[in-house]
């Protein structure tokens, strides 16, 4: 029996694992016994060339459990890793899609809802307008009819202020041919001499009458110059009540129009844009549960890799010719006749698998 | 008072009445218009012929509803509208209550 050897020589390959190996525990001593050696191209080694040949094989042994060790445990870790960023990608898809379908919900096009809600849509909202202009412009042609009959009332009254006018001219005139007349009468009661004196004092009279009818004929002509002054006024204000200008309602109504336009179109763009994010979503979905199953090659990767330590812990057995072949239950050996590729894993691809994901 | 052209014409003819107005049919029509519709008396039809109108104001729409009110029997037609006053008589929704054509 040799003593124990210590391992780890300074070969390209096992100075290069043990450089990114920072786990001790991965490190390990391997005793290796040496036996007869009966290997056909032994025969003409001498035993300190077999010595150095075995340290050397065993060394080239253990970096490979090493590293299959290291690669296990990297192999682990980003599987994880990635089976958390999976899940994560897959609940934001959800929620993404959960906002889009609230959000579109409240877009949507149907004007009453089950919950007595109304919701806003663009096509109710030009209707709505379209209503309203309807009824101001409806409102202002029948204050423009009530204007304008009221016009005519005054029209009317005007003409009819203007026979007043015509008549009050006639009993001026009535009044003016009566102080003519008293006029006259004064000088024939004056031609009369003393006989004539009572007529003359009629005269008078009736001169003073027709002055007073004068005054008062005036005084109703002025009044009805000033209320006609006044009619004329309300007719000028209801003239202007009657003439509106419609080309501003005009204007604004085909300025709305072509924003109701532009907001439908822009409406159905953005329908159309969550319709194709939620499909989006649920793509990133399926292509994550894609992702997810393929994620599966850990297993495999695992087996191949403990199937990988196998092999070399039998190898290094082997090398001490302390291995029966066989000897390790049903397993294989690596020197059986078939093959360190005697696979462990038969799986070649990851599509027969299937998995439950989250 | 200035006379102002006459811009208002009656036409009779076989089925009805014709009023034709030319120009600007806003306030300053309404004498004429009263009476051009107060002539016609109770007809079948009366036409409204808005080819050579260039502009209404909301007085011409008040005149139409006067003229549509004192004959109730009467078919008031509207023809010949430019396009901006017959978007002006659909916004008012005039359609409702006369033939536009």
């Amino acid at each position: 029996m040799i003593p124990l050897v210590q391992r780890f020589p300074k070969g390209p390959r096992g100075s290069g694992a043990s450089s990114s190996v920072n786990s001790s525990s991965m490190q390990r001593d391997v005793d290796v016994h040496r036996g007869p050696l009966d290997g056909p191209n032994n025969d003409d080694a001498g035993e300190d060339d077999v010595t150095t040949s075995l340290d050397a094989a065993h060394a080239e042994l253990d970096a490979i459990h090493k590293q299959v060790d290291q690669a296990r445990s990297l192999l682990s870790d980003a599987i994880e890793r990635l089976s958390q960023s999976f899940a994560g990608l897959d609940a934001e898809a959800a929620s993404q899609k959960r906002m889009l379908e609230a959000v579109l919900s409240t877009m949507s096009l149907n004007e009453g809802t089950g919950d007595g809600r109304q919701r806003v849509s663009v096509r109710a909202f030009a209707s709505e307008t379209a209503a309203a202009f309807r009824l101001f412009t409806e409102l202002l042609s029948n204050v423009s009819k009530q204007s304008v009959r009221t016009v005519y009332r005054i029209d009317d009254m005007s003409g009819q202020l203007d026979q007043v006018f015509k008549l009050v001219a006639n009993i001026n005139e009535i009044s003016q041919e009566t102080f003519v007349l008293a006029i006259n009468a004064t000088i024939a009661a004056a031609h009369a001499g003393p006989a004539g004196r009572s007529f003359s004092v009629i005269a008078d009279n009736v001169r003073e009458l027709s002055k007073r009818t004068r005054r008062f004929n005036d005084e109703i002509g002025s009044q009805i110059s000033s209320a006609r002054t006044a009619v004329d006024d309300v007719r000028k204000i209801i003239s202007e009540m009657a003439s509106r200008d419609l080309n501003v309602a005009l204007e604004g109504k085909e300025r709305v129009d072509a924003m109701m336009g532009g907001l439908q179109s822009f409406e159905q763009v953005i329908e159309e844009t969550f319709e194709r994010t939620k499909a989006a979503s649920g793509r990133i979905t399926d292509c994550t549960a894609q992702a997810v199953m393929g994620l599966q090659f850990e297993d495999i990767l695992s087996q191949l890799l403990g199937s990988m330590d196998r092999h070399a812990t039998r190898a290094g057995a082997a090398l001490d010719g302390e291995l029966q072949p066989g000897s390790s239950g049903g397993e294989r050996t690596a020197f059986g006749g078939r093959g360190p590729s005697g696979d462990a894993v038969q799986q070649r691809d990851l599509a027969g698998g299937d998995v439950e994901l989250f | 008072m200035i006379p102002t052209r006459q811009r208002i014409a009656t036409t009779r003819g076989a089925t009805g009445v014709c009023i034709t107005i030319v120009g600007r049919f806003d306030f300053s029509c309404h004498q004429d218009f009263r009476k051009a519709y107060e002539s016609i008396g109770p007809v079948p039809e009366c036409q409204v012929d808005l080819k050579d109108t260039e502009y209404i104001d909301s007085s011409a729409l008040g005149m139409l509803l006067l003229l549509r009110e004192a004959y109730p029997d009467t078919v008031v037609k509207i023809q010949n509208a430019t396009p901006s006053v017959k978007k002006i008589l659909q916004i008012a929704n005039f359609g409702s209550l006369f033939k536009i054509v």
